[in-house]
């Protein structure tokens, strides 16, 4: 990536896709770290505790009881490519992105013509 | 962004209650004219159904359905009739409605059951006389 | 199947869908009190949607995205959020009116409680949306919709006064009408537009177009399918309006449900006609029914950024599958609450008008952006007809409420 990145518009709320090309959730949050060349992108957050920061703070603690406050943190060097989508390097398991899905799946797997 | 929200909130709030308001002191009659339309409304739309009835155009067991589904309207539009706000003046189109509902709901009660339309029918007055309290209780303009 | 037959089948589809029991509702109270006078209204509307639908299914068919990441990706977390929330509640009341009109629909035709038949309308539904594949959804509700043409016979029977009815093309002031008659007519304007413009539409549409698998070639194609299923498809709502016009308003009654409406194509037809009015509406509602609850678990799935779509297997888009069951039966269980279905279709019409700017505003954003439309980005006329759509609909949406509170909740 030599072109400038602009991570409000091109990362932040898009799209999050794995090595299979499945979906693993949208980029709710971004985790900057300060290095000696100045800010930089540590990782990627996703998760109910992730964009639960991002409402207004009387509906945050509402909003983390129903939906939870996990995050799911994906690093930086994870991140293959950014298109329309961010590609990563691995599957959504390795990071714990899809849990709830991989779950819910088994128990619809077990209903006809699934 | 914020506070664009808000305000467009706010007023689209504050216009609702000023609606409200201004919604119930133009009319005075308008809860009763409103009942009085519906009935009026299912009464029309009974004769039309009694007539298709005769001349065949609809099964019997259609016209037994069809009659059922409108007792349902007419009970909703008579609960609507006697909780309406009504002014002194209007007192005798009420009373009118209240006997028409009682005569509809008679009516639809029995072709509920026989599925056939009645020979000679005072459906024509029924709908002329709630027709007429309608009228009586547009608002002057 | 030839391209062609592809096309023509898309035309039907996109008319056979196009009314559903909002629509049938207001098009013919706005016959019934106010003769041909709203017809302009119809065309208004149908050149809105067509605008929307097009510009949506071609950011689908060019960029691959669905309307919704889209929505979150241009107008953020926080706007997104607002737009997926009221689009959920709209997409519900949509769906609960639509079921309660299949379930009147079925208590006219066999004895039963009608709480049965909505229960049975949910399973029903969520039977053939868990079974069938999207295209032959869209297809089999979309061609038995077509069943509704009898409502255009029936009003070519009874010869309505045409050049009256080409006199209401024409916008015109209610001459002599009080205070009363104006509210109440541009309330009727504005709910009468809503039904053509329902916020559901566009999403399901662009979500459609990547269910049927689009690409950058299918532009040309989303356009015909477009312009030509919904202009076919608003001669049906003009018909409806002119039944409203021609034959119930004479007749003194103000159709309000299903049964009402199939009176007219009795009147016609007799038992013909009946059994025509009913199997049309029932693949009216039932289409809109499927559409409402498959378009907000779209939403939802897209704006998380969950797996979503028919076209993969439940098992591998479990939340979304979840969603659609979950917002299908949320509508069945509203209805059950015993409230009166019309009274639903009322609401569910209000309400969508008022979410109405929230929806369009950031599609067009969308289409017209040549950053991510490159050289398929809107035109000079997608954007004069985006531009003015949206600011119609904004004073739409801040009008709607006030007037149905001053009309008496649309009763005059």
């Amino acid at each position: 990536m030599t072109r400038p990145l602009h991570l409000l518009r091109e990362v932040l709320d898009h799209e999050v896709v794995d090595v299979d090309g499945v979906s693993c959730g949208m980029v709710d949050d971004l985790e900057i770290e300060w290095t000696p060349h100045g800010p930089a992108v540590a990782a990627l957050l996703l998760g109910p505790g992730a964009w639960s920061r991002r409402l207004p703070h009387w509906l945050r603690a509402p909003v983390r009881r129903i939906f939870g406050s996990a995050i799911v943190r994906i690093p930086w060097r994870e991140v293959a490519r950014i298109s329309e989508t961010i590609a990563l390097r691995s599957r959504a398991d390795a990071w714990g992105a899809g849990a709830l899905d991989r779950s819910l799946s088994k128990w619809i797997a077990r209903l006809p013509m699934s | 962004m914020r506070i664009s929200f808000r305000l467009a909130f706010l007023l689209l709030a504050g216009g609702c209650v000023a609606a409200q308001a201004g919604g119930a002191l133009d009319d005075e009659a308008a809860e009763l004219r409103i009942a009085v339309g519906l009935l009026r409304s299912q009464a029309s739309e009974l004769a039309l159904l009694e007539q298709q009835a005769q001349r065949g155009q609809v099964p019997p067991r259609y016209v037994r359905a069809h009659a059922s589904q409108l007792l349902q309207a007419v009970e909703r539009a008579g609960k609507q009739l006697s909780q309406a706000r009504t002014p002194l003046s209007a007192r005798p189109q009420a009373e009118l409605a209240q006997a028409a509902a009682r005569e509809l709901t008679g009516e639809l009660t029995r072709l509920r059951s026989s599925g056939r339309a009645q020979e000679a029918s005072s459906r024509p007055s029924l709908r002329a006389r709630l027709q007429q309290a309608e009228q009586a209780l547009q608002p002057a303009s | 199947m030839g391209k062609a037959a592809e096309v023509f089948l898309g035309i039907l589809t996109a008319m056979g869908g196009f009314v559903e029991i909002g629509e049938l509702v207001f098009t013919l109270t706005a016959g019934t009190r106010f003769g041909y006078r709203l017809l302009w209204v119809c065309v208004l509307g149908t050149v809105g949607i067509m605008a929307y639908c097009e510009m949506a299914g071609r950011v689908a068919a060019v960029r691959g995205r669905p309307v919704f990441s889209l929505v979150r990706e241009r107008a953020g977390f926080a706007a997104g959020a607002v737009t997926l929330v009221a689009s959920l509640v709209v997409s519900l009341l949509t769906c609960a009116a639509e079921i309660g009109g299949i379930a009147l629909l079925w208590q006219l035709v066999s004895d039963g409680p009608f709480r049965l038949f909505v229960l049975l309308a949910f399973a029903a539904f969520a039977i053939v949306v868990w079974v069938v594949p999207f295209q032959w959804i869209e297809r089999v509700f979309g061609l038995g919709g077509l069943m509704m043409i009898v409502f255009a016979v029936a009003l070519v029977s009874i010869g309505p006064d045409w050049s009256e009815m080409a006199r209401g093309f024409v916008p015109r002031a209610t001459s002599g009408g009080s205070s009363r008659d104006t509210l109440l007519y541009a309330y009727v304007a504005v709910a009468l537009m809503s039904s053509i413009m329902l916020p559901y539409e566009t999403y399901f549409y662009a979500s459609g177009g990547i269910e049927d698998d689009w690409k950058p070639q299918d532009v040309t194609l989303n356009r015909v399918v477009v312009l030509a299923g919904f202009g076919l498809g608003a001669l049906l709502s003009m018909v409806l309006v002119g039944l409203g016009a021609s034959f119930f308003a004479p007749h003194g009654i103000d159709p309000q449900a299903p049964a009402t409406a199939a009176l007219a194509a009795s009147d016609a037809l007799g038992r013909t006609g009946l059994a025509f009015a009913l199997g049309g509406m029932f693949f009216a509602f039932g289409g809109a029914a499927i559409e409402t609850c498959l378009s907000g678990a779209y939403n939802l799935a897209q704006f998380a950024g969950w797996p979503w779509g028919k076209h993969l297997q439940q098992r591998e888009t479990p939340r979304f599958t979840l969603a659609w069951i979950v917002l299908l039966l949320l509508a069945a269980l509203l209805v059950l609450t015993g409230i009166d279905p019309v009274q639903v279709v009322e609401y569910s019409i209000v309400a969508s008008v008022v979410v109405l700017p929230l929806s369009y505003f950031p599609l067009l954003m969308v289409a017209k952006d040549r950053h991510i439309m490159g050289s398929h980005a809107n035109g000079w006329l997608s954007n004069v007809l985006g531009w003015f759509y949206l600011v119609l609909v904004t004073l739409a949406a801040a009008a709607a409420l006030p007037l149905f509170f001053l009309t008496h909740e649309g009763q005059g």
